[in-house]
């Protein structure tokens, strides 16, 4: 082998090297890109789940009123159960009119 | 959901609960029975089967019970048969689209099974309801019918006081395998248990253990409740006053835990872990997979145990020696003013220690994530440990069981203990809470056994640090490698969330140990803008779309 196959070979070597070099360069890139998409696409995410949340809230916050007025409307049941069960059993005297007061608006 | 009813056929219960009754005494079963008897829920049917109990006492209990509810069976075995015939009676006269499995002497909180069956409706619904959310997750994160549900729990003393309660994970399909951690009032949807085959004779003592680690093979969505639903009863005998009352139980449990491990195809052996229900799975080394471990260093010097080292140069070293896998490569990234001498010292390691040894020279200013994912890109091999250069390897097979979880389909990241040099702990996983990030257990001393022994077991954890970790290439480059707008920290938390959002497992190992001389190298300072980054990126992500609980993992 003579010098200038020697300096081919070593040329050669160089060229190599850079292409290797360039395309580690270019998958770099590629790997950056991807990665660029990506993080946009979990801010825009990361907005919407901003939203979620209060949406959620604002349904839990919802679902808890209309608990309590559940609950109001059973004690307010409760009571009205427990009332006349005690207006049934009993024949009250008002003046000279004896009369049970469920009769009217308040009967079933 | 529950069952459609056919005109006249007799109505189905959403819930079925079952419970196996052997000789309980008689003042703690009247409180599982209250318990039962006081649920807010009122669709279930109670199937109680008593296994022959020597007193007579307990029959006339059940059947009084029978006389006042309606929604109360009993069934009287002729033979004791054992909690396995037992369960397997009840379970084969329940009706209801799920079945719970209750103890004769838990108690139940009075909304127990309120709350599971908000749960099961509720995972479909919530999503449902908010369309936004809806367009967004990919279908394969779409929520799914829920076959099994687990919630919290606590103990209970004779007296009725309540103490030590756990805090579980969601749901940890690698801490199943050591610890029968979801307990035992679960509700599991009865077409699923019954498809399994029920509970099996052969894991006698261990057999919901058995039973949950069939169903959850199966089971399209497990949930965790967070609360505790259940208090589990401190009784004589019983393996919540006693750990060590029953051994059979912990034998069948590691045969459990085996079976399990040879039906989905892991190769591994089970042993018994520290103490009583608890066990390890020694996974067989993967040593065949070729690997490139990354190291990205300046070539900083540091004193470690009162003697001065190159850190990168002891961490290659160590890691070599303590790892039996041949096919390995080291890709070190070095600055491009790393002392000369730092770099002939890996040079003659890799001649005199036949270490294969990549070195990439890299241009400050310092950006950690870069220097990982050119490291990963001069890289030959498809898996990939990406290691920081002030480590050294502790346990023997270091890569050897970094790598072996990731053969599993669904695991897409592993991570190892990381000890301080004084052995306290450095790293047991990153939580992650809407933008609080933590180092789980950090200076925690090394004979901590963690909740309910969390630091003695392997877990699926939020996130892994950096500072160790093993993945798989086509998972780094469908992730886009380390984000490089995370020069100094929380890279390794983004990717490990970035990991989670392909819907792949974190892994941390507790076998698997390192020291970690964090700081020796580099100032530890956090920086606002990464900070601000990291909850801008994820935010809410964990709580909104995956669902995460408030109990930290």
């Amino acid at each position: 082998m003579d010098a200038s196959d020697d300096e081919l070979q070593h040329r050669l070597a160089e060229l190599e090297a850079r292409l290797a070099g360039t395309e580690i360069e270019r998958a770099h890139e590629r790997l950056r890109h991807r990665e660029y998409a990506l993080g946009l696409m979990l801010e825009n995410e990361a907005l919407k789940d901003k939203n979620v949340l209060l949406a959620r809230r604002v349904k839990r916050n919802k679902l808890l009123l209309l608990d309590e007025r559940r609950a109001a409307k059973r004690r307010e049941a409760g009571l009205r159960e427990s009332l006349e069960q005690v207006y049934a059993s009993r024949t009250w005297k008002i003046g000279r009119v004896v009369a049970t007061p469920l009769r009217g608006r308040n009967r079933p | 959901m529950s069952a459609e009813a056919t005109p006249g056929a007799p109505r189905v219960p959403r819930i079925s609960v079952l419970t196996a009754v052997y000789d309980p005494p008689l003042d703690a079963f009247d409180d599982t029975a209250a318990s039962m008897l006081a649920q807010g829920f009122t669709d279930w049917e109670w199937l109680l089967v008593d296994d022959r109990s020597p007193h007579p006492e307990v029959r006339e209990r059940l059947r009084a019970l029978a006389a006042a509810d309606p929604r109360v069976t009993v069934h009287e075995r002729e033979t004791n048969g054992g909690i396995v015939a037992a369960s397997n009676d009840a379970l084969s006269r329940a009706r209801g689209e799920f079945v719970a499995l209750l103890d004769h002497d838990d108690v139940l909180t009075p909304d127990a099974l309120q709350v599971m069956v908000d749960a099961i409706d509720d995972v479909v619904a919530e999503v449902d309801d908010v369309s936004d959310v809806k367009d967004a997750v990919p279908p394969e994160r779409a929520p799914r019918e829920v076959d099994y549900l687990y919630s919290d729990q606590d103990l209970m003393r004779r007296g009725g006081q309540t103490f030590d309660a756990f805090r579980k994970p969601d749901w940890s399909p690698e801490r199943l395998r050591h610890h029968m951690y979801t307990g035992h009032f679960s509700v599991l949807r009865r077409s699923l248990v019954l498809e399994v085959g029920g509970f099996r004779a052969a894991y006698d003592g261990s057999q919901d253990h058995d039973l949950v680690l069939r169903v959850t093979e199966r089971a399209r969505a497990v949930v965790h409740v967070p609360r505790v639903l259940y208090h589990w009863r401190q009784v004589e005998g019983s393996a919540a006053d006693d750990p060590h009352a029953k051994p059979y139980a912990w034998n069948a449990g590691v045969r459990a835990v085996q079976d399990h491990l040879d039906r989905v195809g892991i190769p591994a052996r089970v042993e018994k872990g520290e103490r009583p229900g608890r066990y390890v799975v020694h996974r067989e080394p993967d040593l065949t997979t070729p690997v490139s471990v990354v190291i990205p260093t300046r070539g900083s010097r540091g004193l470690i145990w009162g003697s001065e080292r190159i850190m990168v140069v002891e961490a290659v070293r160590s890691v070599r020696a303590r790892s039996r896998h041949e096919q390995v490569e080291f890709v070190v990234v070095y600055d491009t003013d790393t002392p000369a001498a730092v770099l002939d010292a890996l040079r003659a390691l890799a001649d005199s220690d036949r270490v294969d040894l990549t070195l990439v020279p890299y241009e400050p200013p310092f950006n950690f994530s870069e220097k990982c994912n050119l490291g990963a890109l001069h890289a030959r091999h498809d898996t990939l440990v990406f290691l920081n250069d002030d480590v050294e390897a502790e346990s023997e097979g270091v890569l050897e069981q970094l790598i072996a979880p990731l053969r599993e389909p669904g695991v897409g990241m592993t991570g190892p203990k990381l000890f301080f040099e004084d052995l306290h702990i450095q790293h047991a996983g990153v939580s992650y809470g809407s933008g609080t990030i933590a180092h789980m257990y950090h200076h925690a001393g090394p004979h901590n056994y963690g909740h309910h022994g969390e630091l003695f077991m392997n877990r699926e954890v939020t996130a892994l640090t950096g500072a160790c970790v093993a993945v798989r290439r086509s998972v780094f480059e469908e992730v886009g490698g380390f984000s490089e707008a995370f020069p100094m920290n929380y890279n390794d938390v983004d990717f490990s969330l970035k990991v989670g959002r392909l819907g792949l497992r974190r892994v941390w190992l507790a076998g698997c140990t390192l020291f970690h001389f964090e700081s020796v190298t580099r100032s530890n300072v956090v920086h606002d803008e990464e900070k601000k980054r990291i909850v801008r990126r994820w935010g809410n992500y964990l709580v909104v779309r995956e669902r995460y609980s408030s109990n930290v993992r």
